[in-house]
C-alpha cells in the first residue's frame, strides 16, 4: 500500500525532471557551432567605426576615400592588402546577411552604402550602416574573394586625413535642436591626377556642386560655379542639375570628365574648365535614355570574343540596362558638337545595352572581370558576385536548353560550349561543367 | 505526512529547475543584467549571445561581440560592443553539465508616438505650375531609401502622373532623419528641355492635384496608418524672383528679446527661410537666437538668445535664398544664360536696421 502511495510521487518527480530538462536544449541546439567556448570575433565599436560612410574610390598608393554624407566629410584611409594575381570570382550568395551575422543585427539592418574593389588585393570594400537610427555606425566590411570571410577595415590602425566638403559657416546650424540645417548628399568622388572631384546635391537647394580637392589635402578646395550643358536647342538655357556620376577620361588627347545626369544625359567638359568659381560648359554625347538614373560608371579595359582588346564605358542604370560604350565610339562623338535634336533615346552614339539590372554597384575586379554587388529579386538578399568582361552576365541566371544533360552542341558551337565550360565553374558551379 | 513529503519534493525540484534554466534579466541598449547567475570569473566564457535569425528560423553562427563582467552592485552583466537593437529577437546559450540551455530576449519595447506625416511644405494650399521643391516632415526618424517609390503625384481624376518626382539614388533626408526634400523633375520644369517639350509640365494651371504618400516606415519598423495626402490647386507660373526690396522688417525694442520680423510678398523657401538670414551686429558678429516661420512661409521671426541693446544691426541675405520654384534672389530658375544679376552664386546682401 505505501508503495502504492508512493509511486504517483516517484512518477511526478521524474516528470519534473524530465520537464526542468526539456527546458535545457540536447546537442542539436540552436546552434551550428555549439561550441560555446570559441573565443568571441570582437568587433571593437570605436576601431571599426566612421560616423557615416557612403560613397568610396581607391586613390594614390591604396588610400580609400570615403564620402561621409552626414557630417559632410571625405576620410583618406590607408589600406593593407596582399596582392592576388589570379581571377578569383565572386559567388557570394546573401553577402548582406553574412556582413548583418558578423556585426550581430538582422540582416534587415544592414544599410548598404557602396562597394570598390580593393586594385591590388581584388577584395571587396563594401560600406553599410549598423542599423537605420540618424546615430547609427558606419562600417567597411572588406571580403576576400578566396576565402568569402567577412572582415572590417580597421579605422583606427589606418593613416587617417579627412576634409570638410560642405564650405558653409557652421555657426547657426546646429544651434537650436531640430532647425533644419542644410546637408549635401554626395553623390560621386572620383580621383584623377592629384585631385579629389566631388559631386554633391544638398537638401535646401538644387544647384551643380562640383567640388575639387587636392589630395594629400592641405585646405585648397575650389567649388565650380555652374555647369551649363549646352544642348544647341536648348542652347540659351543653364541648367543646375547635379551630376550623379562621374569619371575621368583622356579623349583625343584631352583629360576629359565624363559626367551622366538624371535622365539621362551623357556630358563631357575639357578638364581644364574646372576653375574656382568658373562656368563649366558642357556638350551633351549622348541621351542615354529618358526616364532613369546612372548610378555607377566604370571605364575598362575588355576583350571580345576575337580576342581584340577595346577601352569601354560601363554605365550602371537603375531604371535601364546597363550601357555599354566603346571609349574610340565616344572620342569620336566628342569631336562632334554634341546632340543637335529632341531624343527620348538612346542616341548620340552606338550604346550597347548590356543585362546588368538589379546592379547596385559594380567595379573591375581584375582584367578578365567585373564585381557587381546585385539585388536578388526572389530572395531579398544581396548578393555579391563576378561576371567575366564582354558577355556581360551570368549564365547561372538562367535556365536555358544548353543545361540539360542530353543536350549536344551542335557542330561549330564550340565558343558557346567553351564560354559555357568558362562560366560554370567560374558562377559557382563547376559540377556542371561538361566533360565531353 | 506522505502529503507533506510530496509538496517539499515538488518545491525543491522546481526551484532546482528555475535555478537551472530561467535567467533574469534586465535589458537595456548598452547591457544586460542578470540578477540570478553569479559565475565565477573563470566560467563567464561559457555563455554566449546570438542573433535569432528570422529568415532561417535559426541563431546566427557568429556570437555578439562584447565582454562578460561583474558591473556596479556586483551584478554580473553583459556588455555589447554595438547597443542591442529594437525588434531584433537575441538568445543566449550557457554551457551548463545538464547540455546548452538557451534564453530568448529582447529589448523591451519602448512606447513610441505613431508614425504621422507632420507637414508639408509649402503650406499653403494654392502653389505654382513650375514649383520645384516640397519637404516633408514625420514624426519620428526615417528610414531613409525605398522612399521616393511611395510619394506619388496624382491628378484630380485620381491618376498618377509618372515621373513627376526626381527620382535620385540617394534620397535627401536631414541629419534628424526627420525630413524629407522632394524634388519636382526639373527636366519637366525648364522650358526646352526634352522632358518639358516631351510630357509637359507635370502640374497645369487651375486644375487640383494631390501629393500622395502611399508607404513609409520610420527607424523602429512603424508605418504609416493610412495614405497621408496633400490637396492643392495649381497657380500660373512663378516667375518673380523674390526681392528684398519688396521686404517688411520689423525691429523690435532694446532691451527686449523681441520678435524681430520680417514679412514676404509671396512664400519663400522653408530650407532657405532657416539657413540663408543671418543677423549680426555692428562688430560683424552673427546674433545667436531661434527662428520660426508662419503665414504660410511669407513670414520669418527671430529671437534672440540674449536682450536686443541698441545699435545698428545688418540682415545678411545669401543671394541662394529661393522661393518653392526655386528662383532666388540672383534671377530665375528657368533662366536664360547672362540674365542672372549676378554671375557668382551665393553674394551676400546686407539689409541694415537698427535697434532702439
Amino acid at each position: 500500500m505505501k508503495a502504492i502511495n508512493k509511486l504517483p510521487v516517484l512518477a511526478l518527480a521524474f516528470l519534473l525532471i524530465l520537464s526542468c530538462n526539456s527546458n535545457t536544449d540536447n546537442k542539436e541546439t540552436l546552434v551550428e557551432n555549439s561550441d560555446t567556448s570559441a573565443t568571441t570575433n570582437s568587433i571593437n565599436i570605436e576601431e571599426y567605426t566612421l560616423p557615416g560612410a557612403s560613397i568610396m574610390t581607391f586613390g594614390p598608393d591604396n588610400v580609400l576615400f570615403v564620402g561621409d554624407s552626414k557630417s559632410s566629410v571625405i576620410h583618406a584611409l590607408s589600406t593593407e592588402a596582399t596582392e592576388l594575381k589570379e581571377p578569383i570570382p565572386y559567388n557570394l550568395w546573401g553577402v548582406d546577411r553574412k556582413i548583418a551575422e558578423e556585426l550581430g543585427v538582422d540582416a534587415s539592418d544592414v544599410v548598404v552604402q557602396d562597394m570598390k574593389i580593393h586594385p591590388v588585393s581584388q577584395e571587396a570594400y563594401i560600406s553599410v550602416k549598423r542599423g537605420h537610427s540618424p546615430d547609427a555606425k558606419s562600417l567597411i566590411a572588406i571580403i576576400n574573394p578566396k576565402t568569402n570571410d567577412v572582415g572590417f577595415l580597421n579605422v583606427a590602425n589606418a593613416e587617417h586625413s579627412k576634409v570638410d566638403v560642405l564650405g558653409t559657416p557652421k555657426d547657426m546650424q546646429n544651434f537650436w535642436r531640430d532647425i533644419p540645417a542644410s546637408t549635401l548628399t554626395i553623390t560621386d568622388i572620383d580621383y584623377h591626377k592629384g585631385n579629389l572631384y566631388v559631386s554633391g546635391l544638398s537638401n535646401g537647394e538644387f544647384a551643380s556642386t562640383l567640388r575639387v580637392i587636392e589630395y594629400p589635402f592641405n585646405g585648397k578646395q575650389t567649388k565650380v560655379n555652374g555647369i551649363e550643358m549646352f544642348h544647341t536647342v536648348h542652347s540659351q538655357n543653364e541648367t543646375r542639375a547635379p551630376i550623379r556620376s562621374m569619371i575621368f577620361q583622356e579623349l583625343n588627347g584631352v583629360e576629359t570628365l565624363i559626367a551622366a545626369y538624371t535622365c539621362t544625359p551623357l556630358v563631357t567638359f575639357p578638364a581644364d574648365q574646372i576653375k574656382e568659381n568658373g562656368q563649366m560648359k558642357a556638350k551633351t554625347v549622348a541621351e542615354l535614355g529618358y526616364g532613369n538614373v546612372p548610378i555607377d560608371m566604370l571605364v575598362f579595359d575588355a576583350q571580345d570574343f576575337e580576342g581584340n582588346v577595346d577601352k569601354k564605358l560601363l554605365i550602371i542604370n537603375k531604371n535601364r540596362s546597363g550601357s555599354l560604350i566603346s571609349i574610340k565610339d565616344l572620342a569620336a562623338a566628342n569631336k562632334g558638337k554634341g546632340l543637335t535634336h529632341f531624343t527620348q533615346g538612346p542616341e548620340g552614339l552606338p550604346i550597347f545595352p548590356v543585362p546588368l539590372s538589379g546592379v547596385m554597384h559594380i567595379d573591375e575586379q581584375n582584367p578578365m572581370m567585373l564585381t557587381l554587388l546585385r539585388r536578388n529579386i526572389e530572395k531579398g538578399t544581396i548578393d555579391l558576385l563576378s561576371e567575366v568582361k564582354g558577355t556581360y552576365f551570368r549564365l547561372s541566371d538562367f535556365i536555358n536548353e544548353y543545361d540539360f544533360a542530353d543536350y549536344e552542341y551542335p557542330e561549330g558551337a564550340d565558343m558557346f560550349k567553351n564560354y559555357h565550360n568558362m562560366a560554370r565553374p567560374l558562377e559557382g558551379f563547376p559540377e556542371l561543367a561538361r566533360k565531353d | 505526512m506522505n502529503k507533506l513529503y510530496f509538496i517539499l519534493i515538488v518545491l525543491f525540484l522546481l526551484t532546482a529547475c528555475n535555478h537551472s534554466t530561467n535567467l533574469e534579466l534586465t535589458v537595456s541598449k548598452d547591457r544586460i543584467q542578470f540578477h540570478n547567475w553569479h559565475p565565477t570569473p573563470k566560467d563567464t566564457h561559457l555563455a554566449k549571445i546570438y542573433v535569432w535569425n528570422t529568415y532561417e528560423k535559426k541563431t546566427n553562427n557568429v556570437p555578439l561581440a562584447g565582454q562578460f563582467k561583474y558591473g556596479s552592485n556586483n551584478t554580473f552583466e553583459f556588455v555589447p560592443n554595438f547597443p542591442f537593437m529594437e525588434k531584433t529577437e537575441y538568445v543566449i546559450i550557457r554551457t551548463t553539465k545538464e547540455g546548452n540551455i538557451k534564453q530568448r530576449f529582447s529589448l523591451p519595447q519602448t512606447n513610441k508616438l505613431p508614425l504621422t506625416v507632420e507637414g508639408i511644405y509649402p503650406t499653403s494650399d494654392s502653389l505654382p505650375e513650375n514649383l520645384l521643391r516640397m519637404y516633408v516632415t514625420f514624426s519620428q526618424p526615417m528610414k531613409t531609401s525605398g522612399n521616393l517609390e511611395n510619394i506619388k503625384l496624382l491628378n484630380n481624376q485620381g491618376e498618377e502622373i509618372e515621373g513627376a518626382i526626381f527620382n535620385n539614388v540617394y534620397e535627401l533626408w536631414d541629419k534628424s532623419q526627420k525630413q524629407l526634400t522632394i524634388i519636382f523633375d526639373p527636366a519637366r520644369i525648364k522650358t526646352d528641355l526634352v522632358a518639358n517639350k516631351e510630357l509637359g509640365r507635370a502640374l497645369k494651371v487651375r486644375e487640383k492635384f494631390q501629393v500622395m504618400i502611399t508607404m513609409a516606415e520610420d527607424i523602429y519598423g512603424q508605418q504609416l496608418q493610412k495614405h497621408f495626402t496633400k490637396t492643392f490647386w495649381v497657380t500660373p507660373q512663378d516667375v518673380s524672383p523674390p526681392n528684398v526690396d519688396t521686404w517688411n522688417i520689423n525691429a523690435p525694442e532694446s532691451g527686449t528679446k523681441g520678435e524681430l520680423k520680417i514679412k514676404f510678398k509671396s512664400p519663400v523657401d522653408k530650407m532657405s527661410l532657416y539657413t540663408r538670414i543671418k543677423v549680426t551686429n555692428q562688430n560683424n558678429q552673427i546674433i545667436q537666437g531661434k527662428i520660426t516661420i508662419g503665414n504660410h512661409e511669407k513670414l520669418w521671426k527671430f529671437v534672440p538668445l540674449k536682450p536686443w541693446t541698441k545699435g545698428n544691426y545688418k540682415l545678411k541675405i545669401n543671394a541662394r535664398l529661393a522661393d518653392p520654384s526655386g528662383n532666388n534672389l540672383n534671377g530665375l530658375f528657368d533662366h536664360k544664360t547672362g540674365s542672372l544679376k549676378s554671375e557668382k552664386e551665393g553674394e551676400i546682401l546686407n539689409i541694415n536696421f537698427q535697434i532702439i
